[in-house]
């Protein structure tokens, strides 16, 4: 009888076990695979002061510097402190900046600075250069990977001094000296595994030796050349899909071929300038055509009006006020010119966002040659409080969700009849989804401004519309672009 | 040895209550797969005076409605000729696409977006609108079934804007069929 009855315990006990473990797998793998891929997210600059790696780094640099930005004289570049990218993976971690140059650079390559934390030492500051399309920088925005063979070069600053970001960092200046010559190495990679998600890179660098003066004080820094190298294995963690850091024989510690590089994995993941500076110069030029400004401000204390205002600034100078009233109608601009500013309210019973129609509007202004996407701008102010600024970054994408509008199907032929029927359908289908039924996700009386924004942001995606909203202040001084990561989280960066 | 037999009955209780809720589990899970025919999907009419609007809806395979609508001649119940129809076919072979995209949501019916084509001076354009479409509840078993049809317009800003839309925005449609006859 006992010997049942522990039969039958087991019996229930696996049918339980059974199902409940099917129940779980999804949760189980799900928090397997964050564990075991490190992570990256932003972190302000007095989060960074609260990391027990860094906080000891962190310089006494003024509160204005720490704000905004830091000026590196050695090497000519401007860091940006607002928006740094920790990554980290297991004991590694690292600090990525973007890095900007002023106008007269002509380099279109992204930049980023990397503060490597190497366990026992230091941070070790590189240069990370890249040169993509618009098409991969997009995907860096979305947080898709792509692969980097070839696209990166990433320069060891041996003269960077981290004191300038951080307190008491402190390269030294480890120059190579080769036979009496000092040399700063570059490495550029030329195979990578970055497109392959999970894998721990382990890509070929080659090196590339750039002769510099030597400096005065003595260096005890030397570097022997392996003619047997046949290339720098430098482990990149290949965020944000790598594993867990292993060590690589030969590569890491002090022994292997390798003596005498930086060793240590270098965590890197191209980060771009959330913020597009054609896009906020855009904003800038638009705004301080003339006196519109004060046009644009006092639209914006109109906003507890019952009715909606509006007005637009041609390509003359001149500005027109638009016919007020429940909606605004958009009055064509004096032939021979474009608006540069369209400018409106919403009153109280409508969205604190951009409304579908005011998209719809905008394409028919572009159909109608009344707007030239490299300088238009439109400014909204709503009486739910939100001011915001809208682009089109992507006249091409612009002009292909709204395909339908610009085209007439019985005038196309024959094989741009599905492009019609396919921007067509997207087009409603959204439409619908986040304007217009019942359950729609924008919704006229949500006051969650942020969450409306939020939800417009993820709809701007997922319709791959080429516009770029900013948000901004009811003076409309300050500009913050703002877009959604791939986990459809709100991402902000500030126009500089 | 009794309480060793009620702990063994207890067990076996147990033991058929886990077995038969995960069985019913995987049965709610078929039933919810089956696939019912919507009251929505069909013809709906709305007669005035002589002339006709009809109503095409069907259901997507994700479950969302699409249709067309048209307005037809009318004379003592008899449907003559086409006065329009939203569902275009053009010489170059084009048909344009559907121009009713709604959701369904229990108790607000079908609502979503209709593009209206069909307006005098505005013939090859498509104005945006809101509808909603919802059946009306009532007690009569053979009746035929009605629904509110609304159309309203949308805010924003207008380019080149006509006020209004060619097809009826408050009014109450009567089911005529479950097929469809869009042409």
């Amino acid at each position: 009888m006992h010997r049942k009855l522990k039969k039958l315990w087991s019996i229930l006990f696996i049918t339980v076990l059974a199902i409940t473990s099917c129940q779980k797998d999804d949760t189980y793998m799900h928090h397997s695979n964050v564990e075991s891929k490190g992570f990256s997210r932003t972190i302000s600059y007095e989060e960074l002061k609260t990391m027990p790696k860094a906080i000891a780094m962190i310089e006494e640099i003024s509160e204005e510097r720490r704000k905004k930005s830091v000026y590196n004289e050695k090497y000519d570049f401007t860091i940006d402190t607002t928006n740094i990218e920790l990554f980290e993976i297991g004991d590694y971690h690292s600090l990525t900046f973007n890095v900007f140059r002023d106008s007269t650079s002509n380099s279109t390559a992204i930049e980023n600075l990397i503060l490597n934390w190497e366990p026992y030492e230091d941070y070790k500051s590189f240069l990370t250069t890249y040169n993509l399309t618009e098409s991969e920088v997009d995907k860096i925005k979305n947080d898709e990977k792509i692969d980097l063979s070839g696209k990166e070069i990433l320069t060891h600053l041996t003269k960077f001094d981290t004191r300038t970001i951080l307190k008491s960092g402190g390269n030294p200046p480890n120059l190579v000296q080769i036979d009496g010559s000092c040399y700063i190495i570059t490495y550029v990679r030329t195979v990578s595994y970055s497109d392959i998600p999970g894998q721990l890179e382990a890509s070929v660098w080659e090196e590339v030796l750039e002769p510099t003066p030597c400096p005065e004080e003595n260096t005890n820094y030397t570097y022997t050349l392996d003619p047997n190298a046949g290339g720098l294995y430098i482990p990149i963690l290949n965020i944000p899909n790598p594993e867990p850091y292993i060590p690589i024989p030969g590569v890491t510690g002090g022994g292997g071929k390798n003596v005498g590089s930086p060793f240590n994995p270098v965590i890197t993941k191209p980060k771009v300038m959330m913020a597009s500076k054609k896009e906020c110069e855009k904003i800038e030029d638009a705004l301080s055509a003339g006196n519109y400004m004060e046009n644009v401000t006092a639209l914006a204390s109109l906003i507890n009006d019952p009715y909606e205002f509006g007005s637009g600034l041609d390509s003359n100078g001149n500005v027109t006020l638009f016919q007020t009233g429940p909606d605004i109608i958009i009055i064509p601009p004096p032939v021979g010119t474009t608006y540069t500013v369209v400018s409106h309210t919403h009153d109280s019973g409508k969205l604190s966002i951009f409304s579908f129609s005011d998209l719809e509007a905008i394409a028919k202004l572009l159909k109608n040659e009344q707007i030239d996407t490299s300088t238009f701008i439109a400014t909204l102010s709503t009486h739910k409080g939100t001011h915001y600024v809208l682009t089109i970054s992507n006249t091409t994408k612009f002009k292909d969700f709204f395909y339908h509008k610009f085209h007439y199907l019985h005038e196309l032929d024959l094989q741009y009849h599905l492009k019609y029927e396919n921007s067509h359908e997207k087009a409603y289908n959204l439409k619908k989804k986040y304007y217009d039924s019942k359950n729609r996700l924008l919704n006229e009386n949500n006051v969650n401004n942020e969450m409306v924004l939020e939800i417009f942001l993820n709809f701007l995606k997922e319709a791959d519309i080429g516009v770029s909203l900013f948000e901004t202040d009811e003076n409309f001084e300050t500009f913050t672009q703002v877009q959604v990561n791939r986990k459809g989280e709100i991402k902000r960066s500030t126009c500089n | 040895m009794q309480l060793k037999t009620n702990i063994m009955k207890k067990i076996y209780l147990l033991y058929t209550l886990v077995i038969a809720f995960t069985v019913l589990n995987v049965k709610n899970i078929n039933a919810q797969q089956i696939e019912l025919p919507s009251p929505y999907e069909g013809t709906w009419h709305y007669a005035n005076g002589n002339e006709l609007f009809i109503v095409s809806l069907w259901k997507e395979n994700d479950g969302s409605f699409e249709g067309y609508y048209k307005k037809m001649e009318y004379n003592n119940g008899t449907i003559g000729n086409t006065i329009f129809n939203s569902r275009k076919v053009y010489n170059n072979g084009a048909v344009f696409p559907s121009t009713i995209y709604g959701s369904f949501y229990a108790g607000n019916g079908i609502s979503g977006s209709i593009c209206d084509n069909t307006m005098e001076n505005n013939p090859e354009d498509c104005k945006s609108g809101r509808f909603e479409m919802l059946i009306i509840e009532d007690n009569c078993g053979n009746c035929p079934l009605t629904a509110t049809w609304k159309v309203e317009e949308v805010s924003g800003l207008r380019v080149d804007f006509i006020p209004g839309f060619s097809i009826p925005t408050d009014v109450i449609l009567t089911k005529v069929s479950n097929d469809i006859d869009v042409d």
